[in-house]
Order: structure tokens, then sequence, then C-alpha cells
């Protein structure tokens, strides 16, 4: 069982997301791929996934509700088939001005995707700039390792 | 005409040594992050797609194109970037205003301050007053804007992204206060094309919008002074609910780039 707010609930309102492309507007596989993989990353927002029956029944049996007064917040009820039950919520997600993302985190985040789409020696020199920018004379330099 | 007079003197004079340095520190971050997420999307359908289509339809070369190693004019090139940028999901948002706002206004900052040779300093500052009066845009329209259908993040974000490029050409009051008049008649973007390729086509749109105003105001382009708050103006055509105080409460003290989230995971959820 997933409830979240109105916002979270109608982008992400699709319950039979056909392509990988529709994968991050669904709760239900969100949810489904958090259970069976332990962590949401991009590269697993693909065709295969959507499709995967293992994923399917498991999306299948997610039941996400609109609670309206949860707004930006979101609570999560895992009944298992032996009957344990794990609990959680929040008030509002992770990285926001409650629960901020430091410059670590952030720098994780850049360099998981900055590898995927740059030449390996142009990533931390990039970081690097990014993160002291007040000093960077000439924005061009910065652009050109991009 | 007052309240577009306000925005415009605030656009037009909010250098970065006015700018608190938790204020610098956190429109940082925002570079960070909204980088790091268009680099997630460079091979995305998306991605692909819009830098094919500005190699064949693009001018002259005066700005990156992000992952792709190649250039182009500096409206394409903030299309391409804010489409890049958006591509994932992956960037941030304001909560109250669910705006993606650096999405729509970093984009039009790299590619003007690229082709100008311009500093980090003037591309922070840029971005604090893009974002400022991108979320003050939003709140004014209230979340009702939102919900008759309209995409803030291309509406509002248009807004965001012709401060950003007035800041950045260091435009006087006038010439802001038209560069929003012509940035206003352009104000679209819709939801009903959410889970499609045009969703992060709204954000890139609304970057190259922006930008494209704030060049032709530079050129003495006039618009109406009364965009916002006029009898055909976007509160009137765009919302039920315009809030104008809001738009200007704390301007230049409360700066709402301190309100932005980051997504440590790459959902619309």
């Amino acid at each position: 069982m997933v409830e979240t707010g109105p916002v979270a609930f109608t982008s992400a309102g699709n319950p039979e997301p056909k392509k990988g492309v529709e994968a991050k507007f669904s709760l239900w596989f969100l949810a489904a791929l958090a259970l069976a993989t332990g962590s949401v990353t991009i590269d697993k927002f693909t065709d295969e996934n959507v499709a995967d029956p293992a994923l399917v029944a498991l999306r299948n049996k997610v039941n996400a509700t609109l609670v309206r007064e949860l707004k930006f917040g979101a609570r999560v009820n895992v009944k298992m088939t032996d009957g344990t039950e794990y609990k959680s919520s929040t008030k509002h997600p992770k990285g926001g001005p409650d629960d901020p993302m430091g410059f670590d985190e952030l720098s994780l985040k850049f360099r998981n995707s900055a590898r995927m789409a740059l030449p390996e020696e142009n990533v931390e020199p990039l970081l690097e700039r990014i993160c002291n920018l007040e000093q960077v004379h000439d924005i061009g330099e910065l652009m050109a390792l991009m | 005409m007052e309240l577009e007079n306000t925005l415009a003197e605030f656009i037009s004079e909010m250098g970065y040594e006015k700018i608190p340095l938790p204020v610098i520190d956190k429109a940082k971050k925002c570079v960070l992050d909204c980088l790091g997420s268009a680099l997630s999307g460079y091979d995305d359908q998306v991605s692909k797609t819009i830098t094919g289509y500005v190699k064949d339809f693009g001018g002259k070369p005066q700005a990156s194109v992000l992952g792709a190693a190649m250039a182009t004019d500096v409206a394409n090139a903030a299309l391409a970037n804010g489409i890049i940028a958006h591509a994932t999901d992956f960037d941030d948002y304001h909560e109250e205003t669910v705006i993606h706002a650096t999405g729509s206004c970093l984009p039009t900052v790299l590619a003007l301050a690229q082709y100008l040779g311009r500093t980090g300093k003037d591309v922070l500052s840029a971005l604090v007053v893009g974002v400022d009066v991108c979320i003050r845009m939003g709140l004014g329209l209230g979340s009702y804007h939102y919900e008759l259908g309209w995409h803030s993040t291309a509406t509002a974000g248009r807004f965001g992204a012709t401060a950003a490029a007035c800041r950045l050409l260091g435009l006087g009051k006038e010439q802001v206060v038209n560069a929003l008049g012509i940035c206003g008649t352009q104000a679209a973007g819709l939801r009903q094309v959410f889970g499609s390729m045009t969703k992060p086509f709204n954000a890139g749109k609304a970057a190259m919008d922006g930008l494209m105003a704030a060049m032709l105001a530079s050129r003495g382009w006039d618009s109406s002074p009364d965009i916002i708050e006029g009898a055909l103006g976007v509160f009137d055509v765009m919302t039920a609910t315009p809030n104008p105080e809001i738009m200007v409460q704390g301007l230049g003290q409360k700066f709402h780039v301190m309100d932005i989230s980051f997504k440590p995971y790459p959902s619309c959820a």
C-alpha cells in the first residue's frame, strides 16, 4: 500500500506503464522496482524492466492511493505473505529544504550521470569547476568539457 | 504595470555582490544538480532527436549542446539543453509550485554566458534572479493555473529564463519590461503532453523563448508594459486566482532558490 498526495499521484498515476519512458510516471512500477531491487536508479527505466513478468506481478500487488492531505509526503505499508508488516512515512521528500542534499551527495549524482555521457578524464575537472563556479573566468572553458 | 516595473527593477539591479553567500551557494548546487541531470539524459531518445535536429537546422556554433560534443546558435543551444536537462525528469523542482525552475533557466544562462564570454559569477547571479522570478510567477499564477492544465515549468519558466537572460545581458528597466512582454505572449505548455517526448520539449522551449525575448528587447523590440496584470494579460487569461502581492513579497530579500528541492531518485513522483 502506497499513499501519497495529489501532485505525485497525478504525475505518476499510470498503473500500467508499457514503455521505459513511462516508468517514472508510475507509482506502481516505482514501488515494485524499489521492493525488488532495493534502489531506484535511472538505468533501470527500460522497456525490458517495464515488461518484466516478475516486476509486473509485483506491480499488480501494489495498491497506490491518493490521500490529498499528505501533499508531498507519503506513507508505505508492506504486508508479507507470512503476515509480517513494514511501515514507513515521510512528510517531505529527501532533497528538499527540510532534508537537503549536500555537495557530496549531489557530486555523486553528478559523477554517476557524467560518466555515462562524457570522457572519463573530463568528469573530475568539470566537477571541480562547477563546485568553484564563482572563480571561473570564462564559462566557455566549462562548457567545452561537456 | 506597477508589478512589471517592480520585477524589472529587481532583475535589472540584482548583481552578484548584492546576493547573500548562502544563496549563491544554493545556486551552485542547482547548477551541479541540473548538469548532472542533463548528462543522465544524454542518450535518451529526446536528447538524440533534438541534437540531430539542431545539427541539421542550427546556426552558427555559439554555444555547446550538453553531452553532444558540438555547438550551435545560442537559441537552439538553449532549446536543446532545456530539453536534455528535463529528459529524465531528474532535475530540481519547487515543491509548492511543482516548477522545475533550474531546468528552464540554466540552459538559457549557460548558452548566453558562453556566447558572451561571461564569468561563473555572472552565471550564478543570473540563475538566482531567473529562478526567483520563475517561482514568483508560479506563486502569482497559483495552483489553479496548474490544475487548469498549464505546465507551469513552461509558462512561469519562460519568465524565469527571460529574467535570467536580461540579467546576463545587463538590460535596463525599460528593456526588461519589454522582454517580459515578449515573454508573456509566448507563455504556453500543456500538461496533456506528460508521459511523451513533448514534456521536456516544454522546458526547452521556455529556455529558448526566454532567451529570444531578452535578445529582442536588447535590440529595442517593444511589447505591452502590462503583460501580467493587463486586461488581456497572463493573469486574466491563464488563471482565475492571481496573487500579485506574493510576486513581490520580500523581493530582493527572500530568494526562492533557497526552497528548491533536488531529486535523489529519477521519478516524476
